[in-house]
């Protein structure tokens, strides 16, 4: 008996370690993951709520009227189709085509989830119909039309599905996001419910896609922190492939880069010499050095709902080794994502959290909510950083991504051209990630153009996207961060 | 008299008890004017109030037992109240039965002591039960457990787990290890024939740790899980109906207008709850698939919020406490094992099932001891109640002759 | 009651159920802790609470003298580890040697686990057949001989087998006959 009672205890014990185990459990998915499973579209009793009170105003972060409810009830966007167009995948819309827009994550604050019970009782005594809190972005609508527009004006995008993000790389304030195909959430017909491009995919956060090219910022960066003198190691790069047996690795239009270092190979997005830079790190230290620029994480931020990286865990064949360097084999990533290492790249090795909330304001015009930035994490040291924003220049002035470049700006930036298939038909995708050299201006740019025709790279059809908001940041904003009139 | 009933904790958590379930019904009434909602208001502190406080001077009975027991039946009736009213009623018809069967119980524990349990009958009669919805029943759910008497239906694998309690502890005491495990296996088996997977593996956990508790064989309680974890694989392998199950789990949100609307539902309910709840009365529980039995623990958490979830859970903990701790007094091992028995099946089943509604685990059908609607679930548990109270009555009843043999000596040596 | 104001009302009576909920938690577990205490403080007045009587040793074992008087509860195990109910540390025996379980109407049964033996009162016991002791009996296992001592209140119409000219009558037994002159139990 006496052994029997011991054993009685432990079992008990058991229990009631299960029973802890429920209590954190349940406590960290509800603190974790509780207001992302409530602002799902499909939660009854937010459709409930919108019975009862009027969605609240969007603003841009300039007060441009986003986003209001009319005395109907009805909700009506940007006056501007061109802005509506533009921003409606990082709003959302009135029917909830778009999951976690604005309008479907943010529905605390818009329907007035978390009213005080004061607020609830004061509309009570004064009887006035209740309305939700006001949201003030932080991105600016002219700009998002502007990315909109630069796509159909050149001719390697014109018509070409993709995304864009511009994020402030200081702050992590997402500046500026838009994604192609777009419609207009005033208008939406049955035709573009059936349209096979998807148009109510928001591309800049959803789609994860090979960064290809763009991604030895980060094969660079493992490079330099754990390869001690790779800067001097020269690679002859000729017209030969690299032979895998199964695979090939050729450069982009089977050319040649002669003897390169690592600085020209990434000047001239040198496959073959990444190819054997990601041998040499190995896929441990590739794995180890990507997932501290996020890849593999449970992307949790607290204003948007961003699809995780991936890179591969298991160990890689040798050619799918060798493909990292250049980010194929595996490797996918967000628009969203890649800006965000490009603003590490600028901002020092720290990445910020990207924030779309500029402020809330209730009803009754009290302040709930304002802006704060937070580090996301330091992707690497800021001497790795410093030598990587020297190569990102160098790209721009005498590299593949010289159509990137603004007079009176030090544009920084890496091109990118992935090849993938979707559906089974093989695709490419051009990308450009950069940034603005500038104290006053810091931002940074990704720009993903997908489906490129033959003959187009990253660097031809996604330069000159970036190039354009970058002209238009230039003009637009006074060094106060503010938008000067036009 | 007055001081010494001040310091009675018994009648303090039954004053808080019956404050919450007045303010509670008192404002479901105040949403709707039924005056089935002020009748109740009034009824449930009433009766909780007379049975905490008269039931134990009547009968031999575990005070704090009684009083979770009441406050988490009550706390079923209020929110099958708030969802759905004709619930309520028919739960509270099953809440009498169910405490009269109570009593029996702990009678049938008291009466027992001296005689020999007709353990081979009670096998039968159990294995014969359990077969019984494989010939009559009809599926729901997807699992063949009940079988329907005139109107009212009964989940015999609710009646067994008694039978089962008592069979098990009996020839775990006499280390008689063929007769258990053969019953056991059989009741596995007509379970796992009923696709009644849930309380299979309820069944098979407490057969384990009680065979742990009384034999202490570390190797086979090892070997049991293995083999628990094996049959786990091979049922994941053989069954497509686990095998959905287990995708539903690992990620409900891949089908949430599908498979994985239930779990969804519950999630975004328990979400949209946060730590304070949606207020009572207010929200949409009942747009959770099957609220009132298997997800009625998300709706309390959407009612209430997280905070009070945790209160339940912790309710469950001192019940799993104050079961253990009567289960280490008793004498006999016959009397220890049933008592802790009936703890590791009150508080496994609240962990299989909280659990997977947090999705914690995978989401199995079985219900929420004393809240979830349904009569054989209700009368099971508050029977599981009476066996261990019957158990403290016998320790109680020891303890105070052994008072007296020592009264009795003092009396002589002086 | 318009909506709007129950709304009111319920969101502001969320707080008042947390509160109570907790408060209900906190009292149960108060309850908890003065049970216990409360146990702990009868169970230390009843020294004897639970046991049914004693077993003496009659020889001289290792690291245990003749007479030293081992607690017999109610059901339990017999073995030379120390968790056990009635440790017994002499070559011979098994870590766990024996059940043994009190039985109002036969006295103490003993049963060896499969493979062991013992004797009461010179008959071998074994697993398919066990023994039960009486008032006085005398337990053989391995180099060990033990006598159990019953309390008063709990002999049995079974009576003890042993005959006096066998063994001398200890001093234990010789108060168990008198159950005026209790020795302390807790020595």
């Amino acid at each position: 008996m006496k052994q029997q009672r011991l054993r009685y205890k432990l079992l008990a014990l058991f229990v009631f370690c299960l029973f802890a185990l429920l209590a954190v459990y349940g406590c960290y998915s509800i603190l974790t993951y509780g207001n992302r499973w409530f602002a799902s579209s499909r939660n009854p009793r937010v459709r409930a709520q919108k019975e009862q009170v009027a969605a609240g105003d969007i603003l841009d972060r300039d007060g441009l009227l986003l986003a209001t409810t009319d005395a109907s009830g009805t909700r009506h966007y940007a006056e501007d189709e061109a802005v509506r167009r533009a921003m409606v995948h990082l709003l959302g819309d009135s029917e909830g085509q778009v999951s976690n827009g604005v309008e479907a994550f943010q529905t605390n604050y818009l329907y007035g989830f978390d009213d005080s019970l004061l607020d609830l009782a004061g509309g009570l005594v004064s009887g006035s119909p209740r309305t939700g809190n006001t949201v003030r972005l932080t991105v600016s609508a002219p700009l998002c039309a502007e990315l909109a527009a630069a796509f159909d004006a050149h001719a390697g995008s014109a018509g070409k599905r993709g995304a864009a993000v511009v994020l402030n790389w200081k702050t992590g304030a997402v500046e500026a996001l838009t994604s192609r195909p777009s419609f207009d959430p005033e208008a939406i017909t049955a035709a573009i419910k059936g349209d096979p491009g998807q148009p109510f995919w928001n591309r800049a956060t959803q789609a994860v896609i090979p960064p290809g090219s763009t991604f030895k910022v980060v094969a660079a960066a493992a490079a330099l922190e754990q390869l001690s003198g790779i800067e001097e190691v020269s690679f002859t790069c000729t017209t030969d492939v690299l032979d895998f047996g199964d695979h090939v690795i050729a450069d982009y239009g089977g050319g040649s880069h002669g003897t390169v270092r690592l600085r020209e190979a990434f000047i001239q997005s040198c496959n073959k010499m990444f190819a054997n830079v990601a041998v040499n790190v190995g896929w441990r230290g590739m794995l180890r050095t990507a997932e501290r620029f996020g890849f593999n994480d449970n992307f949790l931020f607290r204003d948007l709902v961003v699809e995780n990286s991936s890179y591969p865990t298991s160990a890689p064949s040798s050619y799918e080794l060798a493909a990292c360097g250049f980010g194929q084999s595996g490797i996918a990533a967000t628009p969203l994502h890649l800006c965000m290492i490009a603003a590490g790249v600028a901002n020092g090795g720290v990445m910020m959290e990207p924030r779309l909330l500029q402020e809330v304001t209730s009803a009754s015009g009290r302040r709930k909510l304002s802006f704060s930035s937070s580090p996301y994490r330091t992707c690497m040291p800021a001497s790795v950083a410093g030598k990587l924003q020297e190569y990102m220049r160098a790209v721009v002035t005498q590299g593949t991504g010289r159509q990137a470049a603004v007079s009176g700006l030090k544009v920084c930036g890496k091109t990118g051209t992935a090849d993938s298939t979707l559906d089974g038909n093989p695709v490419t995708y051009g990308w450009f990630i950069g940034y603005l050299d500038e104290e006053d201006l810091p931002y940074a740019i990704c720009v993903l153009v997908e489906d490129l025709d033959s003959g187009v790279s990253g660097g031809s059809a996604a330069a000159p996207i970036a190039a354009d908001a970058f002209r238009w940041l230039r003009d637009h904003r006074t060094p106060e961060g503010g938008t000067a009139a036009p | 008299m007055r001081a010494e009933k001040r310091r009675d904790p018994g009648q303090r958590l039954t004053m808080v008890v019956c404050l919450f379930y007045f303010s509670a019904f008192l404002l479901l009434f105040l949403r709707d004017f039924v005056w089935q909602g002020l009748a109740l208001a009034f009824a449930v502190p009433f009766t909780i109030f007379l049975s905490n406080r008269l039931l134990p001077k009547l009968f031999p009975a575990d005070g704090l037992l009684l009083a979770l027991a009441h406050f988490l039946c009550a706390l079923g009736i209020l929110v099958l109240y708030d969802t759905n009213p004709a619930y309520a009623y028919s739960q509270t018809v099953s809440y009498g039965v169910s405490v009269a069967a109570m009593f029996f119980c702990v009678w049938a524990v008291r009466i027992v002591r001296s005689r020999r349990i007709p353990v081979f009958f009670l096998a039968v009669l159990s294995l014969g039960l359990l077969a019984a919805p494989l010939v009559f029943g009809r599926e729901i759910y997807g699992a063949k457990n009940w079988i329907f008497v005139g109107s009212v239906s009964v989940q015999p694998s609710e009646v067994v787990k008694l039978s089962l309690l008592v069979v098990l502890a009996y020839c775990m005491a006499r280390r008689r290890f063929w007769s258990w495990f053969l019953f056991a296996l059989g009741c596995l088996g007509l379970l796992m024939l009923q696709k009644d997977l849930g309380t299979a593996l309820l069944y098979y956990s407490v057969g384990m740790l009680m065979f742990f508790a009384s034999d202490g064989s570390v190797w086979i309680l090892a070997a049991g899980t293995l083999g628990g974890a094996g049959a786990a694989v091979m049922g994941f392998r053989m069954f497509a109906h686990v095998k959905r199950r287990v995708a539903i789990w690992r990620n409900p949100w891949a089908n949430y207008d599908g498979a994985g609307y239930q779990l969804v539902q519950g999630l975004m309910a328990i979400a949209s709850g946060d730590l304070f709840g949606v207020g009572l009365g207010l929200g949409s529980p009942r747009t959770i698939p099957v609220y009132h039995t298997d997800f009625i623990y998300a709706v309390i958490c959407e009612q209430f919020g997280m905070i009070f979830g945790l209160c339940v859970l912790a309710i469950y903990v001192a019940l799993v406490w104050r079961g253990a701790t009567i289960a280490m007094a008793a004498r006999h091992s016959f009397h220890g094992l049933l008592a802790l028995g009936a703890t590791l099946m009150l508080g496994l089943q609240t962990f299989v099932i909280i659990g997977g509604v947090l999705k914690l685990i995978p989401l199995t059908g079985v219900t929420l001891p004393f809240i979830s609607y349904g009569g054989s679930s209700l009368v099971s548990s508050m029977c599981l109640i009476g066996l261990i109270q019957g158990v403290a009555s016998l320790n109680e009843d020891d303890l105070m002759e052994d008072t007296e043999i020592a009264l009795g000596r003092e009396e002589m040596s002086m | 009651m318009s909506a709007e104001f129950y709304q009111v009302l319920s969101l502001a009576m969320r707080y008042w159920f947390a509160l109570l909920g907790i408060l209900i938690v906190l009292r149960s577990f108060y309850w908890l802790h003065k049970d216990r205490r409360a146990r702990h403080r009868r169970l230390r007045r009843l020294p004897d609470a639970g046991l049914i009587g004693e077993m003496v040793v009659l020889s001289d074992l290792e690291g245990m003298p003749a007479q030293t008087a081992l607690a017999v509860p109610y059901e339990g195990i017999l073995g030379s580890v120390r968790g056990c109910d009635i440790p017994l540390p002499a070559p011979g025996i098994q870590a766990r040697h024996l059940d043994f379980w009190y039985d109002s109407r036969q006295g103490l049964m003993i049963r060896p686990r499969k493979n062991r033996y013992c004797t009461v009162d010179g008959e071998e016991a074994s697993f398919r057949h066990p023994l039960a002791m009486g008032h006085g009996s005398i337990l053989q296992l391995g180099p060990a001989a033990l006598r159990l001592r019953l309390f008063a209140g709990l002999e049995t119409e079974y009576h003890a087998r042993f005959q006096d000219d066998v063994l001398p009558p200890t001093e234990a037994m010789h108060y168990g006959v008198q159950p005026g002159k209790e020795p302390d139990h807790e020595s």
